[in-house]
């Protein structure tokens, strides 16, 4: 349940600002990417805990959320740095 | 699969809606009451009844006496009066950079509006509708955030595990037992609503994105000022244009009605409701005037800049089309144009939020009671008090709210308290106190039911004696708001009326009911054994429907004119245990 | 554009017709719905009141002409407010408003349908009118079915009606 809740949080707001800085690349206007990105946000949140809350495999649960986040965050690192 | 999936969507139901259903209650509650939260203020605020400014207010002569106000100004802006709003809202800044607080103001007599001693419908309701005002760490908006996801996933599960969503599309069966008609009710404003529910709470999530989702504008920035950075500018066209000051003093001044003339010409006949000066006096003075956005649902961020010398253009920004999107969103939400029919029907729709919670409850209690086990007895009564404090009681604490703001004199002091903060105290003491009721009472061993009726009493009492105190204190009783059209306080006060006129319904039908509901018990099998002696309100509980779904019906029988007429009688009339022949000839 | 209101009676008058249609439109589509029809047509069945009622070979039409009707609710509320944003909005609304007070109806004046479902009917019914699910064809009697354990979820109500069985 905590897992759902926070871990979907977690991959949900590193994807956000993931998806919004590649739109932002791909040459939409940066300010419309960053919106673009928290309207589709709550989208994605929104399927990561259903699907959390109906996948009976405790582990799939974890590797897809805990490496999802994991590697959104790394690669927001990498953009950052980047930047 | 299928089936395993919906047994998953039916527990998270269950239990996201027994752990949020308060917190979501508050916040439609609040919600609904937002709706009409500056008419509250009309209400709560009698300084602020003032007259509707004339057609041909004028900006000039509004710019002539901002000069004496304010005569330190190097700029000021003003929020121009609209249907709901007979005021404007002024602010003004020094060349030091001082700003004045932005305070309400008259702008046909260019007089401020005397400091409301209250925070009423835009500062206490609203905000507790998306802050719960808690305050530390933004917690209270992240509750919200929270229990928002939370209504979606509900939203969401609640039509996956509905069997017959489409045969049931109409179905209420009020004389059928109180699990039975509670679910239909629940599946009715739940069904009929939904798109309402989805997306008013995908909006009311939109509206904060930036504070749960704080990481996007920095990552694609690529700096850490968040909101406050450039995309702000992008985005929101905030300081879309700025020029500095020349030092030099302006020669000339434009006519500001013949800017904003030609800004409504420019937005094909949409006038600015936003006007700011900068640089009073100085040649680089310049004009921005905001496009109006109550004529159309979303809100507006287009704007004009003007040269304050020449009236010419120097600058103007438009909403970009995802950000369009958004602010068409937000102006779903938060409902700023100027349309009657449909303010009234997202209070009601609202309402029919507080339905849904309120019968999610109630149904949770009779399948607990008829399963009987599963949670010990602390569980359910922590679950009760919960139920009937944030269901009636955040109603009671609010009319209470309103009486206090009648009856506490002008410059009230209270342990040094000021006014509007006494106000609030007392809000929050009898929300309180409407929980310990509960648990107090039912500690002593009284029924569930009777419990509901004494809050509903208590909402009924001080519903009633609220437009009593509004008339005494102001002076303005119906008639007379009805002859100077002040159409907000009048409407309080007949909604007001109209909710002590169904509480005493509602709550006479539940002392009513209590000796009926017992010849029903046989016809339930499940009900027969009942272990504990908490069992016998739970049978006796029948009319609870009613006293649950009532309370909240209050607003909404009251509020639309042609249901009133169609469904009060309805409501009141049919004891629930007599089904009348024609009522049903279903097995 | 700045569109001009109409004036208020006109906008009551064009806000009453959409809820009309809209009641209409989910009026209808109630029926078509075998624990309505019976709960409808059963009004008739007492006494005085003459003989029960058949429901109408086919739904198809009836489910089509309610769809309708509240499609065409839109139209006056697009009359009334000029915006189409406006309309959209109140027209989701509306419908839910009607839906709600058809939902009202049946709960406690189902006769007031009674005009309506004998227009629809194809005649008195038999001893025991053999009605059909107007959407699900084959399913239980409604009342009988404990809710929350069917196996399947019910069809999409637009799904294609051709399976509907028809009656005479």
């Amino acid at each position: 349940m905590l897992l759902a809740v926070v871990g979907g949080y977690l991959l949900t707001e590193s994807a956000t600002a993931l998806l919004a800085w590649a739109l932002a690349a791909l040459g939409m206007a940066r300010s419309e990417a960053v919106v673009l990105g928290m309207l589709l946000a709550f989208v994605l949140y929104l399927g990561l805990l259903v699907w959390a809350f109906a996948e009976r495999r405790l582990a799939r649960l974890w590797l897809v959320l805990g490496v999802g986040t994991l590697v959104a965050i790394g690669l927001a690192h990498v953009v950052q740095g980047a930047a | 699969m299928k089936e395993t999936f919906r047994l998953s969507m039916l527990w998270l139901h269950t239990w996201a809606g027994v752990v949020l259903g308060s917190v979501l209650f508050a916040i439609f509650w609040m919600g609904s009451l937002s709706v009409f939260d500056h008419e509250i203020d009309r209400w709560m605020m009698p300084e602020t009844r003032i007259a509707e400014p004339p057609v041909g207010f004028s900006l000039d002569t509004f710019a002539g006496r901002a000069a004496e106000i304010a005569p330190e100004a190097s700029e000021w802006s003003l929020s121009l009066p609209r249907e709901r709003v007979p005021y404007g809202y002024f602010s003004a800044r020094d060349t030091s950079g001082t700003s004045t607080h932005r305070f309400r103001i008259d702008v046909t007599a260019g007089e401020a509006i005397p400091e409301s001693e209250t925070l009423a419908g835009t500062g206490f309701i609203y905000p507790f509708h998306y802050m719960l005002h808690l305050q530390w760490m933004n917690l209270g908006m992240w509750i919200v955030g929270m229990a928002a996801m939370a209504m979606l996933l509900l939203l969401i599960s609640g039509v996956v595990v509905h069997a017959r969503l489409f045969k049931d599309f109409f179905t209420l069966r009020p004389t059928k037992k109180l699990a039975r008609s509670t679910l239909d009710a629940h599946n009715l404003s739940g069904v009929l609503v939904l798109p309402f529910h989805v997306l008013i709470t995908f909006s009311g999530l939109v509206i904060f994105a930036f504070v749960y989702l704080p990481q996007a504008p920095d990552l694609v920035y690529g700096d850490s000022e968040g909101l406050s950075g450039q995309f702000r500018v992008d985005a929101f066209g905030f300081g879309h244009y700025e020029r500095e000051r020349m030092g030099v003093p302006a020669r000339a001044a434009a006519s500001l009605d013949a800017m904003a003339a030609w800004a409504t010409s420019e937005w094909g006949g949409t006038a600015p409701d936003d006007v700011r000066v900068y640089h009073l006096g100085d040649a680089g003075g310049y004009v921005m005037m905001r496009r109006g956005d109550q004529k159309q649902v979303g809100f507006d961020r287009d704007a004009i800049y003007l040269d304050a010398a020449t009236g010419a253009e120097l600058d103007r920004f438009e909403t970009a089309p995802v950000m369009r999107a958004q602010q068409f969103l937000l102006g779903l939400h938060l409902i700023q144009f100027d349309h009657w029919a449909l303010r009234w029907l997202y209070f009601l729709a609202g309402l029919s939020g507080c339905v849904l919670i309120g019968t999610g409850f109630v149904y949770w209690f009779e399948k607990r009671r008829s399963k009987h086990a599963e949670m010990s007895q602390t569980g359910l009564r922590v679950v009760e008090v919960l139920t009937i404090g944030s269901v009636t009681g955040i109603m009671v604490a609010t009319v209470a709210f309103f009486v206090a703001n009648r009856l506490l004199p002008s410059g009230a002091d209270f342990a040094g308290l000021d006014r509007a903060t006494l106000e609030t105290r007392a809000f929050w003491l009898v929300w309180v106190g409407t929980f310990a009721h509960v648990g107090l009472r039912r500690w002593r061993g009284a029924e569930m039911r009777a419990v509901w009726r004494e809050q509903t009493w208590a909402l009924a009492a001080l519903s009633a004696v609220a437009p009593v105190l509004n008339g005494v204190t102001t002076g303005m009783h119906p008639l007379r708001a009805a002859g100077e059209g002040q159409w907000a306080v009048l409407g309080m006060d007949a909604l007001l009326l109209a909710t002590a006129a169904l509480a005493v319904v509602v709550a006479r039908r539940l002392g009513r009911e209590a000796p009926e509901a017992a010849p029903a018990v046989p016809k339930r099998p499940s009900a027969l054994p009942k272990p504990r002696p908490a069992a016998r309100p739970a049978t006796g509980s029948m009319p609870l429907p009613s006293g649950d779904g009532a309370p909240e019906a209050t607003g909404v029988l009251g509020g639309d004119g042609a249901v009133t007429g169609d469904e009060t009688p309805a409501v009141a009339r049919p004891p629930v245990a007599r089904p009348s022949p024609e009522d049903r000839a279903e097995p | 554009m700045t569109p001009a209101a109409p004036p208020a009676l006109v906008a009551g008058l064009l806000l009453a017709t959409a809820l009309g249609l809209a009641y209409a439109g989910f009026a209808l589509l109630a029926l078509t719905l075998d624990r309505n029809w019976k709960a409808v047509a059963a009004t008739a069945s007492g006494p005085a009141r003459g003989p029960a009622l058949a429901p109408p070979p086919s739904w198809t039409d009836v489910r089509a002409s309610g769809y309708l009707l509240l499609a065409l609710a839109f139209m006056p509320l697009l009359a009334r407010d000029a915006v189409a944003s406006f309309a959209i909005v109140s027209w989701v609304l509306w419908l839910g408003v009607a839906a709600a007070l058809v939902a009202f109806t049946l709960a406690w004046r189902p006769h007031w349908l009674r005009p309506l479902a004998s227009a629809l009917a194809s005649g008195p019914a038999e001893d025991r009118p053999p009605a059909r699910d107007g959407l699900c064809g084959g399913s239980p009697p409604s009342g009988g079915s404990p809710r929350r354990v069917p196996p399947k979820r019910p069809p999409a109500l637009a799904r294609d009606p051709s399976h509907v069985r028809q009656e005479s």
